[in-house]
């Protein structure tokens, strides 16, 4: 084939005599793989490893050399058949980037701020997902991964705008939007979100669109800005594979801290069967602990058991290995890669387990004027995800009954779970269940067969004229599969009324849920483009384009519980009837846009663009959406002429317009399945043999708009000591308007709830990015990169008759948004003070009485972020890191409240467990004439056995809320990484022509305040947007990796 | 240039044309596949989810509220749930989920029936969701007195109506039953269906007569203090019709012992909560059972010498009170054969 290829070229090309070279860079090294062509011909090469290459080319044809990061050069032949070229690095002037739609366009022309990432940054420390490895290294964006192998990562850039949720960026991928979506996830469980199937080693390179400006082409997908992902294509020239691979193990990171003077009991008092630390001192002395069965006991020390949580946690093992072949010749290159990843996370036994398959096969055609790509990927997906959260009827959560051990017993003596003492009948207390119960008999599983893929074409009329066909689809089946054991302990034993205190466990009732998800999306595009100057002052460069996109979804689900026959997993195993669910969803969008972009010397560069959808939400008469935008951008230094230190000085302003359509199916009234609440409990059809749909509470809105996100931006670039030095920043403001909410109103009207738009969210912000070369010579050079944002965000208004929003609860701590100030703030119950500042208490119980209104506790949003990066290279030798910084704000952790509650947590032996007097209170003791409160100093002593419920909102509402509202700041080592690239001579041994090794670690939490007793901050199982920023609920701890990692080039 | 700009305005008008044509067919798909249209329904599908409105309300939040001042029951010792009802405490929104209920899922979808009804003069379910909406805006005009009524129920076309007094709503209440009665019924022509979605008298037209005079009956009943002129004329008036009055519980049977098809005060006192023991035997009533040997009492609280407290004395009464008895399959009575006798008696 590839002989046949070179046949036709050298007919074609007669004239053309064989010309060779080398290609290096400013250092004299070479530049291995730089692309050669002859330009205004479709003839090209790849160098080798060493820059020589080989090129049939005419006399005086002009070669233009070109390698990634380098500046392109171009030299005219003449008459010569050996050619070399010197490339020099790139200025950020020729830097290119990836736009909407897909165009690529250099740096210069660009008015607002955008980040970019090559694949050599993006798998230093080989990520199984692509998004981890960005986290802390762009300015602006908040990045976090929320739980074990597979979970889903939060993206929010520049701020949260969105209440109902949808706060994530679009994600595209060769100029195709790419669905982002999370099947089967709930409090309880995560599957993570859909960029999870890409494989990272397939990508390119990676720009973020972080404002409006940058994604206002885009309309209706990206309000929240986007993430443009470039795959990686074949190049002409004899067939190279390339292998990557690392092995890593995982181990457990932050644990909470117990208190170790306390062991088991209530009160003050040893009790057998309690679930907690509240007995009395640990003292070391043997004693018999646990069930009493068959007349005997177990005996242990009643000491603290040290790592008690952490020698729960496995060693997790995760192997990452791709091989993509690709090559080609003059018309066709293509790539092909297979990547695998197989990992088993922390937790023991299987319940966090992530296995992909990913298949990649990419082709290029060129034929004179028209050329012709396809991309087709296709991943496949199993993945194991622990129980997190609460635990039901049906059976238990892991972390639950992890936190409910006492710091005196050993967790993992208990994996023996069938053992007379552990089992479901003596495990030693009726009030939690045995951990490895759960994690044994209980299994969360989801398989995913995803396929996504493009054609794009591309013809030219003329030099200056060009038309683009792209069609795209995506399509994703998931299948969940999850099940809980039926267990209930045995009459008369231990944990049915035969403990010391009479108590019983529930039964767990056992369940079987199956669900199927199927995502469908189409994307195509038209555009015609005009490349052209109107004078030689002014160019221009215009396209204008329809999209076509639709989304299909069809989800089903059903669930048994009361399982009959223990472990048989099936629908058919219940006395009950399955309850079964579907549910569908279509939209369309049709929209036309136009941009055109005109530059002045190549100086000053005037970006328009503009953009109309129309959407199949929105009410069929008012169905169009209108976006502009503008930008503007001026190389200040090249008009100015300026020269000594500062060799850039770039300024930017930007405005643009984006919004969204609404959820489909939100603008017809409709009727609904007969279901009443009853304030506890529910009444709902089919009863009696009947069913019955009523007309649905919930009233749509003929009128409904959409939302609307308006940004202005405006920043500088100046780059320093022929570009050593280069600083970048941004200030924006961002406001998003008409958010679609569903308001309560007075049932009198026969409804109880009204979707309307409402409301107006402000986020605004600055972006600092500093990168320096402090140091580049031969040998040696040190290169980093600091970043530092803040964003203010604001809930300007709600609407009349809506006071505030509430984005979440858990017990009773709320995410609130209140008008006039973060849409994102944390709310629980306070004490009450006097006017003098004393706490009042109860006079019955001595324990603080709690204020009227609830009490703010702080922010969830950071007061600002930070990152570092920092390279060196000696050599071969590559050592880099990279640092996260966040700081400030507030969440709630549910992993606190559990421990709180048993007396495990490290702040619960304030004054060491010694009765005492809240400290500063006061009684009321009556009101005076005028009906004004008298209040007196405390007495009330809240003794041994009421010293529990201080610690627990059940009694101490107004007070035990402290404890469970934390302070979320971070320092973590994101990743390290060293590697070295083998001498040639041992590589060619095996014939490869690049061989490298490395090490690396990452995720490495450094700090946290001391506050925070209890857990990795960035760990949630509220899901990856607004609602997430309450906290975490009882979720999996995240873990820290260790691993190598190698990559061969043949 | 020229070219240029020629190209765009031809590429404009071409994209323009394609959009507009296939435009707004394509995007028409915004019903959802997932809930049946308004235009789906019909009396006999709606009918029922306006049923569980009532009853809800009258048999869940209100029946305790009632069993609490009625002083059959009171808060237990050793418990919270309802102190505030049995402290008369009651605040703003505590008795929030009645009224909404009441209004949002039965008013609301009894008046659907009645609507659609009166287009295909399908009598037989006019008076069912009639009688049903005179109990359902009754027992909220007796509890409050002025609710909106001539301005609710419009959706957005008002969605802050205005309060009416309880005489004029009476009045309208009266008259729409009047009309109701004055319809030919036939209840050969109900399908099994709509047989089974009367949950209550599974289509007997005759004891929906009946039910719509008691209700008659109990309205003026409920007048005669204050409009005795009105209750004096009416009930003549009823007699004089020869009225026939409820022989039978009115109200919804079939619950079971399923969680959210059971007893709506059973489901949310009992089955959701942790302690399902918050309702303890009030003295007043004991005692009043006891002096009169009455056998309900075991009925109610399981043995014939409950331990009661004090009504209201949840702070100094006896932990160990006897709970009240509840079953899952305990019915929602609406008027009940014994109100039906008892109206009947006061009337004379």
């Amino acid at each position: 084939m590839l002989s046949m290829l070179m046949l036709v070229s050298a007919l074609a090309f007669a004239q053309s005599r064989t010309v060779t070279g080398r290609v290096t860079d400013a250092q004299g090294k070479p530049v291995p793989f730089a692309s050669v062509t002859v330009k205004g011909t479709p003839n090209g090469v790849a160098a080798d490893e060493n820059g020589n290459f080989t090129i049939q080319a005419p006399p005086n044809a002009v070669l233009v050399f070109s390698a990634a990061g380098l500046q392109s050069s171009e030299v005219n032949i003449g008459a010569q058949t050996t050619v070399n070229s010197s490339l020099v690095n790139q200025s950020a002037l020729t830097e290119v980037v990836v736009t909407a739609l897909g165009q690529t366009r250099s740096k210069a022309k660009v008015g607002y701020s955008t980040t970019t990432f090559n694949s050599e940054q993006i798998n230093r420390a080989a990520p199984a997902n692509a998004l981890d490895a960005l986290s802390g290294k762009i300015a602006g964006a908040n990045i976090s991964k929320t739980g074990g192998p597979g979970s889903s990562t939060k993206v929010v850039l520049r701020g949260y705008g969105f209440l109902g949720g949808g706060n994530q960026p679009l994600y595209v991928i060769d100029g195709v939007p790419l669905s982002d979506a999370r099947f089967g996830a709930s409090e309880n469980v995560d599957f993570g979100n859909g960029l999870n199937d890409i494989n990272p080693n397939d990508i390119e390179n990676i720009t973020v669109l972080k404002g409006t400006a940058a994604s206002s082409l885009y309309g209706s997908n990206a309000k929240n800005g986007a993430i443009m992902i470039t795959t990686k294509r074949g190049r002409s020239g004899k067939l190279k594979i390339e292998y990557n691979g690392s092995v890593n193990f995982s181990t457990i990171g932050k644990l909470p801290e117990m208190q170790s003077t306390f062991g088991q009991g209530w009160g003050g008092i040893f009790v057998l069967p309690e679930n907690g630390s509240w007995g009395p001192r640990l003292d070391g002395v043997v004693r018999q602990w646990g069930s009493i069965v068959d007349n005997s006991q177990l005996i242990k020390p009643f000491s603290f058991i040290e790592d008690n949580i952490r020698d729960f946690y496995d060693i997790g093992q995760e192997f990452n290995n791709t091989l993509s072949l690709s090559g080609g010749g003059e018309v066709t290159q293509f790539y092909f890669s297979y990547g695998n990843v197989t990992s088993d996370g922390v937790i023991p036994s299987n319940t966090d387990k992530y296995q992909r398959n990913t298949f990649a096969l990419r082709t290029n055609s060129r034929f004179k004027n028209f050329t012709i790509n396809s991309s087709f990927n296709y991943s496949n997906k199993k993945q194991n995800s622990p129980f997190t959260g609460q635990g039901g009827s049906d059976g238990a959560s892991v972390f639950e009954e992890v936190l409910q051990i006492p710091v005196d017993i050993p967790i993992t003596d208990f994996k023996d779970y069938k053992n007379k003492f552990f089992n479901v009948d003596n495990y030693f207390t009726p009030y939690a269940e045995n951990p490895y119960y759960p994690l044994y008999e209980n299994r969360n599983t989801q398989n995913s067969d995803r396929f996504f893929g493009n054609i794009d074409m591309n013809y030219a009329f003329t030099k200056a004229f060009s038309a683009q066909l792209r069609m795209g689809g995506d399509v994703t089946n998931a299948r969940t599969f999850a099940y809980k054991a039926v267990n209930a302990p045995s009459i008369g034993s231990w944990n049915k009324g035969g403990n010391t205190e009479g108590a019983s466990r529930a039964p767990d009732v056992g369940s079987v849920t199956e669900g199927a998800n199927y995502l469908g999306t189409i994307n195509g595009d038209f555009i015609l483009k005009y490349n052209s100057s109107l004078s030689p002052d002014i160019s221009l460069e215009a396209f204008a384009g329809v999209n076509y996109f639709q989304e299909d979804q069809k989800g089903s689900a059903a669930q048994i519980t009361n399982l009959f026959i223990p472990g048989f997993y099936n629908l058919s195993n219940s006395l009950d009837p399955p309850t079964a669910s579907d549910f569908a969803q279509h939209r369309k969008r049709i929209g036309v846009y136009a941009q055109t972009i005109f530059g002045y010397k190549n100086q000053l560069y005037l970006t328009l663009n503009a953009r109309n959808d129309w959407s199949s939400t929105l009410p069929i008469d008012n169905n169009s959406l209108f976006y502009p935008g503008a930008s503007l951008a001026w190389v200040a230094s090249q008009t100015l002429d300026l020269h000594g230190p500062v060799s850039l000085l770039k300024l930017r302003a930007s405005y643009g317009k984006t919004g969204s359509d609404p959820n489909p199916y939100l603008v017809y009234p409709t009727l609904a399945l007969g279901n009443v609440g009853l304030g506890f409990g529910n009444l709902t059809f089919p009863f009696n043999g009947v069913t019955s749909f009523g007309i649905n509470n919930t009233i749509g809105n003929l009128s409904l708009e959409p939302i609307i996100t308006t940004e202005a931006e405006i920043g500088t670039e100046i780059r320093f000591f022929k570009n050593r030095l280069g600083l970048d920043l941004a200030v924006y403001d961002k406001k998003t308007k008409g958010q679609i909410l569903t308001v309560p109103i007075a049932p009198s009207s026969g409804y109880t709830g009204l979707v309307n738009n409402l409301g107006s969210v402000d986020n605004r912000g600055i972006e600092v990015a500093l990168d320096a070369k402090p140091v580049d010579a031969k040998d040696f050079n040190w290169s980093f990169t600091y970043t530092f944002s803040k964003n203010w965000n604001k809930l300007e208004s709600l609407t009349t008759g809506l006071d505030n929003v509430v984005l979440n609860t858990a017990y009773d701590a709320s995410l609130i948004g209140y008008p006039g100030k973060s849409l994102t703030g944390i709310y629980a119950p306070v004490p009450k003070y006097t006017a003098d500042g004393k706490i009042v208490v109860s006079a019955t119980t001595g324990m603080p009485v709690e204020a009227e209104e609830q009490g703010f506790y702080g922010n969830s949003e950071y007061d600002y972020m930070m990152g570092l990066f920092n390279s060196f290279n000696y050599k071969k030798i590559n050592l880099s890191f990279s640092l996260d910084y966040r700081k400030g704000g507030n969440m709630y952790s549910g992993t606190a409240d559990l421990l709180n509650f048993t007396g495990n947590a490290y702040n619960t032996t304030y004054n060491d467990r010694k009765p005492f007097i809240v400290p500063n209170s006061v009684v009321q003791t009556g009101t005076d004439a005028s009906g004004k409160p008298i209040y007196e100093e405390n007495s009330i002593i809240i003794d041994e056995t009421a010293y529990t419920d201080y610690w627990y909102p059940t009694q101490n509402k107004a007070g035990s809320y402290y404890s469970r509202i934390i302070e979320k700041s971070f320092l973590k080592l994101r990743d390290a990484s060293l590697s070295y690239t083998l001498p040639q001579a041992w590589a060619s041994k095996i014939h490869s022509t690049n061989l490298s090794i490395g090490v690396y670690a990452r995720n490495i939490l450094l700090w946290t305040p001391k506050s925070n007793f209890y857990i990795d901050p960035e760990a949630s199982n509220l899901g990856n947007d607004i609602g997430s920023e309450l906290g975490e609920f009882r979720t999996a701890p995240v873990s820290q990796q260790y691993g190598v990692s190698l990559r061969a080039n043949f | 240039m020229k070219t240029l700009f020629k190209n765009i305005f031809l590429l404009s008008g071409v994209l323009g044309l394609v959009v507009n044509i296939g435009c707004k067919k394509q995007l028409d798909i915004n019903k959802s596949p997932n809930v049946p249209e308004v235009s789906n329904g019909t009396p006999s599908v709606v009918f029922p989810a306006g049923l569980f409105g009532t009853t809800a309300a009258v048999g869940g939040q209100l029946a305790i509220l009632g069993a609490i001042w009625g002083e059959y029951v009171t808060q237990s010792a050793a418990s919270n749930q309802y102190k505030t009802i049995d402290a008369y405490q009651v605040s703003q929104n505590d008795l929030n989920n009645g009224y909404t209920q009441l209004f949002a899922n039965g008013l609301k979808n009894y008046q659907f029936v009645l609507d659609k009804s009166k287009e295909t003069s399908n009598w037989n379910f006019y008076i069912m969701a009639a009688t049903m909406k005179a109990y359902s805006a009754q027992v909220l005009v007796d509890l409050y007195d002025q609710i909106p009524y001539f301005e609710a129920l419009q959706g957005t076309g008002n969605l802050t109506p205005k309060f009416d007094d309880g005489y004029t709503i009476y009045l309208d209440l009266l008259k729409l039953l009047d009309t109701a009665l004055s319809k030919p019924l036939n209840p050969a022509i109900l399908t099994p269906a709509e047989k089974s979605a009367d949950l209550i008298f599974k289509g007997d037209m005759t004891k929906w007569t009946q039910f719509a005079n008691t209700m008659k009956l109990k309205m003026y009943l409920r007048m005669v203090y204050k409009k005795p002129t009105d209750a004096q004329s009416g009930i003549q008036k009823l007699y004089a019709g020869g009225a026939s009055f409820l022989t039978v519980d009115a109200g919804m049977t079939g619950f079971t012992n399923v969680a959210n098809k059971d007893n709506p005060m059973y489901e949310m006192n009992i089955r959701a909560l942790n302690t399902p023991d918050n309702l303890r035997a009030s003295q007043t009533f004991t005692s009043f059972l006891k002096a009169n040997s009455d056998p309900r009492i075991v009925f109610s609280f399981g043995t014939s010498s409950p331990v009661a407290n004090h009504q209201g004395d949840y702070t100094g009464g006896d932990i160990k009170a006897t709970v009240l008895v509840q079953k899952a399959t305990d019915p929602v009575v609406f008027i009940s054969l014994a109100e039906s006798y008892f109206m009947q008696a006061e009337a004379r």
